[in-house]
């Protein structure tokens, strides 16, 4: 590669990065959290600890439940969804989408009885934070569409540029360097360390978003024409139970959900521990039971190549169906994404700090600080309004969200009026001494603190255990960042000459 | 900011690309679905999973050439004749073949009554539950 390419994909690289990075870091950082969202629900709801795991949902537990999806037909409300125990949640689900979530009634699957949980969005909203930044559809998923785009022509371009140099790379990082270089190290370390799942993760969410990033015009674009909404009934009067052996007979799956609409009820059953999303429904009628249809979709007896290559971009970017081990490894890479992007755009504010001690840089480094560490601050104060504020009937989830992005905004404008090291400080020592105490909030707030012990101690312990880790991590980047930045300015400003590695940097550039 | 304008033509050139990934993706699923049975959806789906691999790298082209003249006037040539080509094929009667397959488990919602906002009312678009795939 001459250097005019390598200087002309450099540009791309920095200026794409700058456009999109903060909406890049959201979806990074939210979508890692939703791998977990499952369980980040189940945390928000220390009332459902009661159930033990693996339980079955009995012919009781569906009887009430298609009880109470008969009385919210009755009161006109539109179709949801049955959200089946399985390995992951053992309870049994009443969802309805309000547009960014899917919330509702949760049932105990051994008798039906209705747990006292709060209403939250739990874990999806941060699901609905990746998939559409919470921008009402379809807008939402056209801008992430966007985004995605870009970030893989930014991943692209940091692969040619760093092409030369990915073995050398990837045993770097040189702790003692000037801070730009520091940055550059750990930004091209978490780039090259996961290069696959960058690549993996990037190429399938673009194919989650071909729809919007690849829209199709004219004749081949057209949307087949809406059903004719008719006021029909939708809950099934069929017991629901030999519904589901049924599909067990018939897929040889373990049913999800189920979904309503007037006259039909189609089980979906996937198969577990696969890496693709291999997803079955069979539709059966509402009022005898009888089967439809014969098994469709990527897990059917017979999928077409093209269902079958989508089912596994789906199993790959969302990790669903996989086993715990690897979806912790998909947690890993996702952090890794995150901190490339969070400390390539902290390298772009240190190496113009060291040109230009004011102007925009300076404004941008500030709303920088809000940015990035308010993000991580909203959601450990979402999980704090959870346990803390008071039940505010249906409301209650915008308590959550709201306070969400209420603390994300104080943090911008906090780090946008004081200097950016005192925004750092202050916002990071809030998500130390907040993530250190999440174990104690969640001891103190919780109804049975002995049934979180005994049927979920590996979910409790895992969200309690990563908010500290978050809190030890943003206290050590507040008690030791600064301390870094400091001494290397100071040698500086002493009039000593700048580093070996600093100087080769100044000269070779990213 | 100079550097802005010295990159802009090939900036417009990889804007262009995309548009012309499109346009002639648009081309060829009409024209591929009027050749054979497939539905549209289904050839839709199809482009969609080969091109979207390739996009990134085609849309980085203008910045790997030497000539900003050529970043710009191909794909914008490319663009054009995209667009050109369908509006030919929109102005010509649909093919015996193509069609246009209705979703197999739309759901048929009950009209809202005042008390429902209408975003509570999941349309045919609505997402399935937590990660599930379209219907």
């Amino acid at each position: 590669m001459t250097p005019e390419t390598r200087a002309r994909l450099s540009w791309l690289h920095r200026w794409a990065g700058l456009v999109s990075s903060w909406a890049i870091y959201t979806m990074t950082l939210t979508g890692t959290l939703a791998v977990f969202d499952t369980e980040l629900t189940r945390w928000m709801q220390p009332q459902t600890a009661t159930v033990p795991a693996r339980s079955m949902a009995t012919p009781a537990a569906l009887e009430q439940a298609r009880q109470m999806l008969a009385q919210d037909d009755a009161n006109g409300l539109p179709p949801a969804f049955l959200r089946l125990p399985g390995p992951r949640d053992p309870t049994l689900r009443i969802e309805r989408f309000d547009g960014h979530a899917f919330s509702g009634p949760v049932l105990d699957p051994r008798d039906g009885h209705v747990i006292t949980a709060p209403r939250t969005e739990g874990g999806t909203f941060f699901f609905d934070l990746h998939y559409s930044l919470r921008v009402p559809r379809p807008w939402g998923q056209r801008l992430v569409a966007a985004f995605t785009f870009v970030f893989a022509i930014e991943l692209l371009g940091g692969i040619l540029i760093h092409l030369a140099r990915v073995i050398p790379d990837y045993f770097t990082l040189r702790l003692r360097a000037a801070l730009p270089r520091f940055l550059l190290d750990v930004h091209v370390l978490t780039g090259t360390a996961v290069l696959p799942f960058h690549v993996m993760v990037t190429y399938t969410g673009l194919i989650l978003a071909a729809g919007n990033a690849l829209p199709v015009l004219g004749r081949a674009g057209e949307t087949p024409p809406p059903r004719p909404t008719v006021a029909a009934h939708w809950a099934p009067t069929t017991p629901l139970a030999p519904l589901l052996e049924q599909t067990r007979a018939l897929s040889g799956h373990e049913p999800e959900h189920l979904r309503f609409s007037p006259g039909q009820v189609a089980v979906f059953a996937t198969r577990p521990g696969s890496l693709a999303l291999d997803r079955v429904s069979i539709p059966f009628d509402a009022t005898t039971g009888r089967v439809l249809g014969p098994p469709a979709g990527p897990g059917a007896p017979r999928p077409d190549l093209a269902q079958q290559a989508t089912a596994l971009a789906h199993g790959l970017h969302m990790g669903r169906t996989m086993e715990p081990t690897l979806r912790w490894f998909w947690f890993v890479g996702g952090l890794a994404s995150t901190a490339m992007v969070a400390t390539g755009l902290l390298f772009y504010t240190a190496r113009r700090r060291a040109s230009a001690a004011s102007g925009p840089a300076v404004v941008f480094e500030r709303l920088n600080a809000g940015v990035l560490t308010g993000l991580p601050c909203a959601c450990l104060v979402y999980l704090y309004l959870n346990r803390l504020a008071p039940p505010a009937g249906p409301a209650w989830p915008n308590v959550e969200v709201g306070g969400f992005f209420a603390t994300w905004l104080g943090c911008v404008v906090l780090s946008s009026l004081v200097a950016p090291r005192q925004g750092w400080r202050a916002i990071l020592a809030g998500i130390a001494l907040m993530g250190l105490a999440t174990p104690v909030l969640d001891m103190a707030t919780a109804p049975d603190a002995r049934a979180e012990f005994s049927t979920s101690f590996g979910l409790f312990a895992g969200v309690d255990g990563l908010c500290m880790l978050a809190g030890i991590v943003a206290g050590a980047i507040a008690v030791y960042g600064p301390r870094l930045g400091r001494a290397r300015h100071g040698k500086n400003r002493q009039g000593h000459a700048p580093a070996p590695a600093e100087a080769s940097h100044k000269k070779a550039g990213p | 900011m100079s550097e802005l304008r010295a990159h802009a033509p090939r900036l417009a050139g990889a804007l262009c690309l995309w548009a012309a990934l499109v346009l002639w993706g648009s081309d060829a699923i009409d024209f591929y679905s009027s050749l054979t049975t497939l539905p549209l959806r289904e050839s839709a789906q199809i482009y969609r999973l080969c091109v979207t691999a390739a996009a990134a790298p085609f849309m980085m082209w203008p910045f790997l050439v030497r000539s900003r003249r050529l970043a710009f006037w191909l794909p914008l040539g490319a663009m054009l004749g995209g667009a050109a080509v369908l509006a030919m094929t929109q102005a010509l009667p649909p093919a015996a073949g193509a069609r246009v397959k209705p979703a197999p488990m739309a759901l048929v919602v009950p009209l809202p009554t005042p008390a429902q906002t209408p975003s509570a009312v999941p349309g045919p678009d609505a997402p399935p539950p937590r990660g599930a795939t379209a219907p």
